[in-house]
């Protein structure tokens, strides 16, 4: 909304002249329902505000003697439903009560309640005026008068019509316009005329109609939600309701809203080329459009004031059950307002049953949320927030396919193609998008991994040619994003020579329909070698032949140089005596580097946590194991271990993306369960040929429960008291074995003093003992007491019994 | 640490054309994992889509071991075959239930149903 607000309810805030007018204007026994009595106040401009009284009253004789007085009692209801804060039927109940106390007719008491009312409004209308007008040429005074007069004018009208009327002879004569119409807007944003003074019959019956989509003066204004000039009609080539009459005259269209909601579209006509106007007469138009707006919101049809609506929208449930009957996500919104009565935000009233958080939240996370607050990231330039805005304030629908439906995931914009549909009803909208379903998952996941392990996803029509890249590719081949991305088929031009075979079989097995991958090295123009590796499949048409291929690029010049750094050391130390001992020592520089030190700085209220990370012996045996343990946005701590199979430093790689691909997915608030099948889907999709067991575990510090999953791992040992037991063999498959998985959750309350170990099978492992009695050995060095957390640790790295050389992580946690 | 013997045998049954039985014995872990895989890779490129592995004399898996039967797993499907695993000893069936394995590639109680299942013969 673009019209200036009426602030404040006080009178005596507004300059002298501006206060209400006298109590015995109005019957001294009646109980104002709203607005204070101002004694101070300005002779002459109190002699016209009697007189408008005056002439209320006796067009309230008349409309008696018509037997209209209904519409006045509407009106006055509805000041009482906006004063009060009740509803319709209590604010009937209050105006009897009111009259029978009083003694007065409902009729005389709905006038004394709207004459008070214009003068609240005449008084903050005022004030607004005069402060947003000061400094400029038009002595305040008039301007105010002319409004108030306008507006007691506009309340008294009962129909549009007479408000027309009133505003062309108190408000618009006297600033040289010669004609005015008001406009409403339908559901199907039709503009219907309901009011129209000074263009004459005739043109208003051609006019009383204009459908969705014609463009017209009035349409410009609510397209636009915003005031439109037109410094002469005829030079801007849009058709309007006169235009034949005054073809080179000026208009003014203003958007009548409230509450970010517009009813309407005032639309102003002189005869003559306009100059520019000074800002007072534009800021006065404005408010004149608001009154437009307080009186077209009274409509029969519209039903109470919109921000009365706020909190029970009279079309939301039957929004909410339909929402439930859509087999897309679908959120109902309705609009929350500031203190000023401006559109300041949606609140989610309702998410319905299929909705699925593009940031992959619980549903209860979002219902009742406000929509910045819930998505952060609509309120970018042209995201969603922009386009809900417009269709609640103008109630043209917007439907549109692939629109960037963006989340903040733990601060990084995560953003996924959706179809989007947002429409109005009543004084709800509704939302409802679809994520391209059966990728939607994968993008989502993929980004996040792109992100974390440097993979940057591709996908190339192979009948159009057309290629999307995505995330940091160009990035990883040294382009600008306005350059063309490189096609498949140009790819051994940008590698070394000597990898232009492998990426040539690599194609040749993409195109023949298998998935393929191959390594090689990236010569960018700026003399960067970067070490990539392309893993694509086909997607095969409808016809079964090729029709696109689709895959990622990862930068393996981390894991390369790694293995560089490696051989170099090997061969360095075979030449050395002390080898052994040497290696060692490199053995746990490198596991350092990778992974944290040994206790993460936590800030978990009431729970220590401990880690251990023993690597194996034997260098090549080094790399699979991890741990992690670190505090979530939601306060929740996270706390994992994981093996990846084999060694070395393919596994270590492995290792790295899974750990780093958890903590990404872990700030999504998603339960361990489903982090484990996404994480699966990361180890199936993204690391080629590998398998990895984890258990994964949420606590909540204020609940004490801990939330745990595992994927093919040793469950977690609680330590309680003297006793010590494993959790239950919980199912979850290992992850990477199959493309989908689902990981079985459970929960423990835990209580001050106990402890939850997880540990990798290095700690049991025997090669003469099956694992049942290795955790029973392992349960009895957990049962034994200790003075601390850490001392816990280190006896059971102690007491291992383990044969296998391999590495040992263990986390343990203790509530305090 | 004493260096560990590679101690792992397999035995190899032709059932049908497109059906073999590898027993295994011994320890299945990162020194031997490879050779299983290259004996169960040999089978599968002969054509010999349904492999059954006879786990009643193998004492011990680890990751490795397990990482290369979910590799010729996933061989096998895709080639229109499958793997089906008979007869292990309480230790390994352990370990399959730990890893989850036991979900989704249950073991047959013996070679003979595994075979069944396989449809050898047909």
């Amino acid at each position: 909304m673009s019209g200036p607000r009426f602030r404040g309810g006080d009178p005596s805030a507004g300059l002298h002249g501006d206060g209400a007018p006298a109590p015995e204007a109005a019957d001294g026994t009646v109980p104002a329902p709203a607005g204070e009595r101002q004694e101070v106040r300005d002779g002459s401009v109190d002699g016209r505000l009697a007189a408008t009284v005056e002439r209320l009253r006796g067009e309230l004789a008349a409309a008696h003697a018509a037997a209209e007085g209904r519409a006045l009692i509407e009106l006055a209801k509805g000041v009482i439903v906006e004063r009060l804060g009740c509803g319709p039927a209590q604010a009937a109940r209050q105006l009897a009560e009111l009259a029978d106390r009083s003694g007065l007719s409902r009729l005389e008491l709905a006038a004394d309640i709207i004459d008070h009312a214009a003068r609240d409004r005449g008084a903050e209308a005022a004030d607004a005026f005069v402060r947003s007008a000061a400094g400029e040429t038009e002595p305040p005074g008039s301007a105010a008068v002319r409004l108030r007069t306008a507006e007691s004018a506009v309340l008294d009208a009962d129909d549009t019509q007479a408000v027309a009327e009133s505003l062309l002879t108190h408000a618009l004569e006297p600033l040289g316009a010669v004609a005015v119409a008001i406009w409403t807007t339908g559901p199907d944003a039709s503009l219907s005329l309901r009011g129209h003074a000074g263009f004459g019959l005739d043109e208003a019956a051609r006019w009383r109609h204009v459908p969705p989509g014609v463009t017209t003066a009035a349409r410009q204004a609510l397209a636009g939600r915003r005031t439109v000039w037109y410094l002469s009609l005829a030079a801007s080539g849009i058709p309007s309701i006169g235009g034949a009459r005054h073809p080179e005259g000026g208009r003014v269209v203003v958007p009548a809203g409230t509450g970010g909601r517009i009813h309407g579209v005032l639309e102003i006509c002189w005869a003559r080329p306009l100059d520019p106007q000074p800002q007072a007469v534009e800021r006065q138009i404005e408010a004149l459009a608001e009154l437009c707006a307080h009186t077209l919101e009274d409509l029969p049809e519209q039903a109470a004031p919109a921000h009365l609506l706020v909190p029970a929208g009279d079309r939301v449930p039957e929004l909410v059950e339909l929402s439930d009957g859509l087999y897309d996500p679908a959120l109902v919104l309705t609009p929350h307002l500031d203190e000023e009565g401006r559109l300041a935000d949606f609140r989610v009233r309702h998410a319905n049953a299929h909705f699925q958080d593009p940031a992959g939240r619980p549903r209860g996370s979002v219902d009742g949320a406000l929509l910045l607050e819930a998505y952060p990231a609509m309120a970018g330039e042209g995201e969603l927030f922009d386009r809900i805005e417009r269709v609640y304030a103008t109630g043209e629908p917007f439907r549109a396919r692939r629109v960037r439906l963006t989340a903040l995931v733990d601060q990084v914009p995560l953003t996924s193609p959706a179809d989007i549909s947002i429409s109005r009803h009543g004084a709800a909208v509704l939302l409802i998008w679809r994520v391209e379903d059966e990728t939607a998952r994968l993008a989502g996941l993929l980004q996040h991994a792109q992100r974390l392990g440097r993979v940057g996803a591709f996908e190339e029509d192979v009948v159009t040619g057309d290629i999307t890249w995505h995330g940091q590719l160009f990035d990883f081949f040294g382009r600008s994003p306005a350059e063309s991305p490189v096609a498949l088929r140009d790819l051994a031009a940008h590698a070394h020579p000597d990898d232009a075979d492998a990426i040539r079989r690599f194609l040749r097995t993409v195109l023949s329909g298998r998935v393929g991958s191959a390594a090689f090295r990236m010569l960018r123009h700026d003399g960067v070698t970067r070490h990539l590796r392309v893993t694509a499949e086909p997607v095969l048409g409808p016809d079964g032949g090729i029709q696109a291929v689709r895959g990622a690029y990862q930068d393996i010049s981390a894991q390369h140089w790694t293995e560089v750094a490696l051989t170099a050391t090997r061969d360095r130390l075979a030449a050395t005596e002390e080898a052994a001992e040497e290696r060692n020592r490199l053995t746990l520089q490198l596991q350092h580097a990778i992974m944290p030190p040994a206790k993460p700085p936590l800030d978990a209220p009431g729970l220590d946590v401990g880690v251990r990370y023993r690597p194996a012996e034997s260098e090549s045996r080094v790399g699979g194991d991890w741990y992690d343990a670190f505090v979530l946005p939601s306060k929740k701590v996270l706390l994992c271990v994981g093996d990846v199979a084999g060694h070395g430093v393919e596994a270590a790689t492995s290792m790295v993306v899974l750990r780093n691909a958890l903590r990404g997915l872990a700030v999504t608030g998603a339960g361990p369960g489903q982090l484990l099948s996404w994480l699966n889907s990361v180890a199936h999709h993204l690391t080629a040929h590998v398998t990895a067991t984890a258990v994964c575990a949420l606590y909540d510090p204020e609940s004490r429960t801990l939330r745990w999953a595992r994927a093919g791992h040793l469950p977690p040992v609680l330590v309680r008291g003297e006793e010590a037991a494993d959790l239950p063999l919980l199912r979850g498959l290992l992850l990477g074995a199959l493309a989908e998985a689902e990981y079985e959750e459970d929960e423990v309350r835990l209580e001050p003093g106990d402890t939850v170990l997880m540990y990798t099978d290095g700690l049991v492992e025997r090669r003469d003992t099956a694992v049942h009695d290795s955790v029973a050995q392992l349960l009895t060095v957990a049962r034994l007491p200790s003075e601390s957390l850490e001392r816990r640790l280190d006896q059971l790295l102690a007491r291992s019994k383990s044969d296998t050389d391999d590495d040992t992580c263990v986390v343990g946690v203790q509530v305090s | 640490m004493p260096e560990q013997e590679p101690n792992l045998d397999v035995g190899l049954d032709i059932r049908d054309p497109r059906t073999a039985v590898l027993s295994v014995g011994g320890e299945l872990d990162m020194e031997t994992a490879a050779r299983l895989e290259e004996r169960m890779t040999e089978q599968l490129d002969l054509g010999r889509r349904h492999l059954v592995l006879d786990l009643a004399a193998l004492d011990f898996m680890d990751s490795s071991g397990l990482n290369v039967l979910i590799r010729v797993l996933h061989r096998a499907r895709e080639t229109g075959g499958d793997l089906h695993l008979a007869a292990p000893t309480p230790a390994v069936r352990r370990i399959l239930e730990i890893t989850g394995v036991t979900t989704a590639l249950p073991p047959y109680e013996g070679v003979a149903e595994a075979l069944v299942a396989a449809g050898a013969g047909r």
